[in-house]
């Protein structure tokens, strides 16, 4: 029987804040939009980290890629900027699948991909990766810079240095068109990396880096961008009072189960 | 068991960032916002090492502290923040007539007893244990520290 999961909250009670839903205009009256990037996002979490702005620009740099990605995925330095209508996120040296053999395992460790991914065995890619071991590749890909760049609803990904299992891509060098996919067909049952994936929703637009999935599931996007609608004239400048958010209720006080529990005595 | 509570240590609009009772210890994940119960914990549990003294706080006061049995040198309790996961009576042992597991496990033990080496507070009948740093890895506390301490507080094993 499954058991379910909640959520207690320690400290502090939520606080109720005044939400202001539209910015200050700038000086010359034009309509500021809003934009946001980020490093990493794992398994469809929020990415991390991440930067967002109003319209006003704001910028970070010397960030690493979360260790959580493992052999998963690992990197230099994570530069991201927001702006008005916006946003770049770049990642430096990235290596992709560093050491494949652990990248099941690693791929087990993020949380709830684990459960819903199943590998597909195909015989192409079961003869490509017997083909693997044979040919010491230390990794899945390499890439020098990634940088991924939208621009109200334009979207370019820049690449340097590309390698793929070991061989050099001059050309996947430059801004590469959307939707390339790094790795050889053989592997597109089992996993794809997509360069360049772009989408619209709504007003926000957002220009992936890098897409990698397995087993037609998204496990990791790597660099993304996004540029928000335009956001209203003074004229429709207005603060919306949030709604008081309901304190949560006291956690309950546990009934002792019976069991047996082998703990560090 | 019953219902699992985690403590939420961040959040990103509709996702929140949970502790989770594996290890390593400190390894979080995020759960989506829609699919959780949310209750208000106001208890924190202090364990200090140095001093091997448990503190119970509620809403940031004191309400109580004892002298505690502590991990040995050669098996430390493991520092940081966890919770606790719940309230088990196990018939098969005599030692506490209540164990509240942790939700971390011992850093030099990969498994204990048959299990995964999970840290919890537990009593002792043994009163001569408290103040020394004995265990394999839990935390050994008076029976009236054990009614006391509230299944589902914060708890911070520090060095002091």
């Amino acid at each position: 029987m499954r058991t379910p999961v909640k959520a207690g909250v320690t400290g502090s009670a939520m606080a109720t804040a005044t939400l202001l839903i539209v910015t200050a205009p700038t000086a010359s009256g034009e309509h500021q939009s809003g934009s946001s990037a980020y490093g990493v996002s794992v398994g469809g979490t929020p990415g991390e980290p991440t930067v967002a702005s109003d319209g006003a620009p704001i910028q970070t740099a010397g960030e690493q890629l979360p260790a959580q990605l493992g052999p998963l995925a690992s990197g230099g330095v994570l530069t991201l900027s927001a702006g008005n209508d916006r946003a770049t996120a770049t990642i430096t040296d990235l290596t992709l699948g560093q050491a494949i053999a652990p990248l099941n395992a690693a791929i087990d460790q993020i949380p709830g991909i684990g459960e819903v991914v199943e590998l597909p065995a195909t015989a192409a890619a079961t003869t490509f990766c017997t083909g693997l071991l044979d040919a010491d590749v230390l990794s899945l890909a390499k890439i020098g810079t990634l940088q991924a760049e939208c621009n109200d609803t334009a979207g370019t990904v820049t690449l340097t240095d590309v390698e793929t299992l070991g061989a050099p891509q001059p050309l996947l060098v430059g801004a590469v068109a959307p939707e390339p996919q790094l790795l050889p067909a053989e592997l597109a049952d089992v996993a794809t990396i997509t360069l360049n994936h772009q989408t619209l929703d709504g007003e926000n637009f957002t220009v992936e880096g890098l897409r990698l999935e397995v087993g037609g599931e998204e496990v990791a996007v790597l660099a993304s961008a996004t540029c928000g609608g335009p956001m209203a004239h003074p004229a429709d400048v207005k603060s919306e009072q949030a709604q008081p958010s309901k304190e949560p209720k006291p956690a309950p006080a546990p009934t002792p189960v019976q069991a047996s529990t082998p703990v560090t005595g | 068991m019953g219902d699992t509570w985690l403590p939420v240590v961040d959040q990103k609009g509709d996702w929140f960032r949970v502790l989770l009772p594996s290890r390593p210890n400190g390894s979080t994940g995020w759960l989506r916002t829609a699919r959780l119960d949310r209750r208000q914990m106001p208890y924190l549990i202090r364990v200090h090492m140095g001093s091997r003294q448990l503190e119970l706080l509620r809403d940031g006061d004191p309400i109580g502290s004892w002298s505690v049995a502590v991990g040995a040198p050669e098996t430390p309790t493991p520092v940081g923040r966890t919770f606790l996961l719940g309230s088990i009576v196990d018939p098969d042992q005599s030692f506490s007539p209540l164990i509240l597991p942790l939700g971390s496990h011992s850093d030099t033990l990969d498994t204990y007893g048959g299990g995964p080496g999970t840290v919890d507070l537990h009593g002792w009948p043994d009163a001569s244990v408290f103040s020394n740093a004995i265990s394999h890895g839990c935390v050994r506390v008076p029976a009236d520290a054990l009614r006391t301490a509230p299944p589902g507080a914060a708890r911070h094993p520090r060095h002091r």
